[in-house]
């Protein structure tokens, strides 16, 4: 008896443990006939409205391997089964003109864009990550295709990032610099190119060496696309017989003459409405649908970017309207238009951004149904992408689940559901205020040791806007301060700034990673105080967010007398404290000319 | 406590019962065994898949290694179990005065897979609760079960092997060979790290070990396997089973005979 009790209470013991085990959470309410993971990439959707590209399908749609089919192989004998009851599915989106690095893909992926087609990275990325997109594998990241090095001139738009790569100055080149490209990877060539040899600080190929390139690029059976950014370069480009133009130009209203050209070379445009609404000085937030699952998913980092604009560039107030009246022309003239976002520029945020970019071109004048079809199978048609953007028979199995239906409205792109990329669904997507770790120390560094180090071991180093063509310059030091009663080392910070770049800057940096990529959350802190003297003015602390271009600014004044400056963190709210790649301490615009100043002792409390 | 062999009507199930807990009873006060056995699958699991590669594959890590993690758990026992203790059992005669006795010698055997069974159970179990607790790992209760079945079913062939193993090894020889068998055929089958990470042709090497079948059908309940047929992974399961029951067999004939 006692041994029949000692066996069923083990037994017990096991049932009991088996059932508080934790399974996935059921806040689906359609009923438990519902898997609401699916592992594996063979299923079939049902109950579900399905856009194959071009038509909205009702009948069942069918997941082999990560693949879309027509019927399954006899020799399936399970298989799972999801129930997409007043449900939208939509081919995964594809971002027609981004440029892409760090982790860039899996940000993408994350907001429904399965594919970036990419138009100017560094070669050591593009090279890494043209390599996933071959296999049908589980994977968080989102396709690549790319341009790799851009063609441009010697002083040309695509120089003034701070990394060298190869330009062409003339057409005799055009054939080796092709070829180089080739032997990189390229998919497909970009070009830079404006009808003036120099405008603003940039110079441009000539017409010639354009010509020469597009030649080229299709000799090899390559896409030649280029980047205008007015009329008249525009006119030029569709002449010499660029495929694509991978932004839309907002100088002037296209005439008849361009539009029935274009037409006749079946040539698409990738408008980038969203770099031009920042470019135009609006911001670009206004699209996110609050309570959509976009919203709930867009980091406060990405979030704050959006707002930012390249007031840099000028452009005229209403660059914006003849940008979507070109685009409504094109469309009307049966133009193939494609959805792309050029992020991350400034105000622009890849994956996030597609979603604007769409709501953008329904505001052109598309369709919904046309704006899904310019991130889809507008693009398969242009670009040699293999079965993607569409979901025929043979697709890949990129796609995403929506909960309300995109034909009623675009901004529904918003509401997702889940998301699929090569038939694996994607999980565990983190929500809004995934956190960092907390930076290590409380004291970022005080130079007592005699190196231009934190605690933390990062480097100190000079920074200024020489990286983007600027003619600011800054060098860092090691130094004595007299602040305190006893001498102490400091980081001396001498300069000057520049007028060339128009808002220029130059000063001391730390990151906390030579690639930008490692990010400390400060939000356990009150506040950041470094000691500063030097010559008086304003001066500026860049905070840099990770996956995020420009830099968060903080003004404060240097004086000649020792002070320490005292920020407060959640004076700054629009800051977003929980992921900090790195710091700068700069001289700017109110302090053209030479600048010297000592930092010392930066901590946290 | 044997008050019921001594009914004189004789009491199978009692024999197998009383077998098992001794056996059972045996190997678990022998700590040199116990403390291993239990720990060493818990231990690579917390390094391997909890410390150091819980965000890796979108942070299906902790769940695909709980996987591997338990066929690597739940072999060890099997092939230690029988590699080891028969070996030794045998040398020192024990084996022989156990067939001696007018108990069936399967209840020996018997005795002997439960054991090995009830120390799989356990290390599955705290697998599952660290995979759960410190991993992320949700699955749904079907999968739970199915893991939690696949292993300790699973672990037959690694008895039948271990069995063999025991019969023909000297009992100074055993552990060292054991142990040889055991880690690298563990590596090799991807139970330490995912087999997809592996070069080609250390895949294809793979299909050699009953460890790759068995940790294949236990990842194919959560969509993780290499895709190929099951019912390979099965039927090649079976069949080495199959074939070291034969092996053990002729074996223990011949033992008998000596």
């Amino acid at each position: 008896m006692r041994t029949k009790i000692f066996i069923a209470s083990i037994f017990l013991l096991i049932v009991g443990t088996v059932f508080l085990l934790p399974t996935p959470g059921s806040t689906d309410t359609r009923g438990a006939a519902v898997e609401k993971q699916i592992s594996g990439n063979t299923f079939k959707i049902v109950n579900g409205t399905w856009f194959d590209g071009e038509r909205w399908q009702t009948s069942e749609l069918l997941i082999e391997n990560g693949r879309v089919v027509q019927a399954f192989s006899p020799n399936l004998k399970t298989i799972t089964t999801v129930d997409a009851e007043s449900q939208f599915i939509i081919p995964g989106l594809i971002d027609a003109h981004t440029h892409t690095w760090g982790d860039a893909l899996e940000q993408a992926l994350k907001f429904g864009v399965t594919t970036e087609l990419d138009m100017f990275t560094q070669q050591s990325f593009a090279e890494q990550a043209r390599s996933n997109r071959q296999k049908i594998i589980q994977t968080d990241i989102a396709d690549f295709f790319s341009a790799g090095t851009l063609a441009t001139s010697p002083d040309g738009h695509g120089t003034e990032y701070g990394f060298d790569i190869p330009t062409i100055d003339s057409p005799a080149n055009a054939a080796d610099f092709v070829q180089a490209r080739i032997t990189e990877g390229s998919d497909y060539i970009k070009i830079v190119f404006h009808h003036k040899q120099h405008y603003g600080t940039f110079s441009s190929i000539d017409r010639q060496t354009l010509k020469a390139l597009v030649t080229e690029a299709h000799r090899n059976d390559l896409l030649a696309v280029v980047h205008v950014s007015d009329l008249k370069s525009a006119q030029i480009a569709v002449e010499e017989g660029a495929n694509g133009l991978v932004h839309i130009f907002a100088d002037q209203i296209i005439d008849s003459d361009l539009l029935s050209l274009m037409k006749r070379k079946d040539v698409f445009v990738i408008p980038t409405l969203s770099v031009i609404v920042s470019m135009s000085g609006n911001n670009n937030r206004d699209f996110i649908q609050s309570g959509s699952y976009v919203d709930q998913h867009i980091p406060k980092a990405v979030r704050l970017s959006l707002d930012q604009n390249l007031e840099g560039v000028p452009m005229q107030n209403d660059a914006l309207a003849i940008a979507m009246t070109n685009v409504k022309k094109l469309h009307q003239a049966g133009i193939r238009i494609l959805a792309g976002t050029d992020a991350p520029n400034p105000g622009t945020a890849h994956g996030v951004s597609m979603h604007g970019e769409l709501s953008l071109l329904v505001k052109s004048g598309l369709s919904p149904v046309d704006a899904l079809k310019a991130a889809g199978i507008n693009v398969h048609r242009s670009f040699s992408i293999g079965e993607r953007g569409h979901l025929k028979p043979g697709a890949r199995a990129d796609l995403v689940v929506l909960d309300k239906d995109p034909r009623t409205s675009i901004v529904n792109t918003q509401a997702i559901s889940r998301i699929f990329k090569n038939g694996y669904q994607l999980l565990n997507i983190k929500k809004v205020g995934q956190a960092f770790d907390k930076y290590p120390s409380n004291k970022i560094a005080d130079f007592e040791q005699g190196e231009l180090l934190s605690f933390n071991d990062e480097g100190f180093y000079a920074t200024s806007d020489q990286m983007i063509n600027g003619n600011s310059n800054a060098e860092i030091s090691l130094s004595i301060t007299n602040c305190s009663e006893q001498k102490s080392n400091g980081v001396r910070v001498q300069g000057s700034i520049g007028r060339k770049f128009p808002f220029p800057w130059a000063g001391a940096m730390v990151s906390f990673s030579e690639d930008f990529n490692k990010a400390y959350s400060f939000i356990a802190f009150q506040r950041l105080k470094f000691e500063v003297v030097g010559n008086e003015g304003d001066y500026r602390l860049m905070i840099f967010n990770k996956g995020i271009q420009r830099p968060s600014e903080i003004a404060f004044r240097i004086t000649n007398k020792c002070q320490t400056v005292s920020l407060e963190l959640n004076e700054h709210a629009n800051i977003d404290w929980n992921n900090i790649v790195g710091f700068a301490w700069v001289a700017g615009k109110s302090t053209i000319g030479e600048f010297d100043f000592i930092l010392d002792n930066i901590e946290l409390e | 406590m044997n008050t019921q062999i001594n009914k004189s009507n004789y009491d199978a199930k009692a024999v197998y019962w009383l077998e098992s807990r001794a056996e059972l009873l045996k190997t678990f006060r022998d700590m040199g065994f116990t403390i291993p056995s239990l720990i060493f699958p818990a231990m690579f699991y917390i390094f391997f898949g909890l410390v150091f590669n819980k965000s890796a594959m979108s942070g299906q890590m902790p769940s695909y290694l709980l996987a591997t993690y338990g066929v690597f758990g739940v072999i060890g026992p099997a092939l230690f179990s029988f590699g080891v203790g028969v070996a030794s059992e045998r040398q020192q005669g024990w084996l022989t005065l156990k067939q001696c006795t007018p108990m069936p010698i399967s209840a020996y055997f018997f005795a002997r897979v439960v054991t090995a069974q009830v120390f799989g159970l356990i290390i599955v179990f705290s697998l599952f609760i660290l995979g759960a607790v410190f991993g992320n790992v949700e699955l749904t209760r079907t999968q739970w079960i199915l893991t939690l079945l696949c292993l300790v079913i699973g672990s037959l062939p690694f008895c039948a092997m271990g069995l063999w193993l025991g019969l023909t090894l000297s009992a100074k020889a055993a552990p060292a060979t054991v142990n040889l068998i055991y880690l690298p055929m563990a590596f090799l089958s991807g139970l330490w790290i995912p087999i997809q990470l592996f070069p080609e042709f250390m895949q294809s090497l793979a299909w050699i070990f009953p460890a790759f079948h068995l940790s294949q059908l236990t990842l194919a309940i959560q969509g993780f396997h290499l895709k190929f047929d099951l019912i390979w992974h099965l039927s090649i399961l079976v069949l080495m089973t199959v074939v070291f029951f034969f092996l053990a067999f002729r074996a223990f004939k011949k033992m008998s005979i000596n």
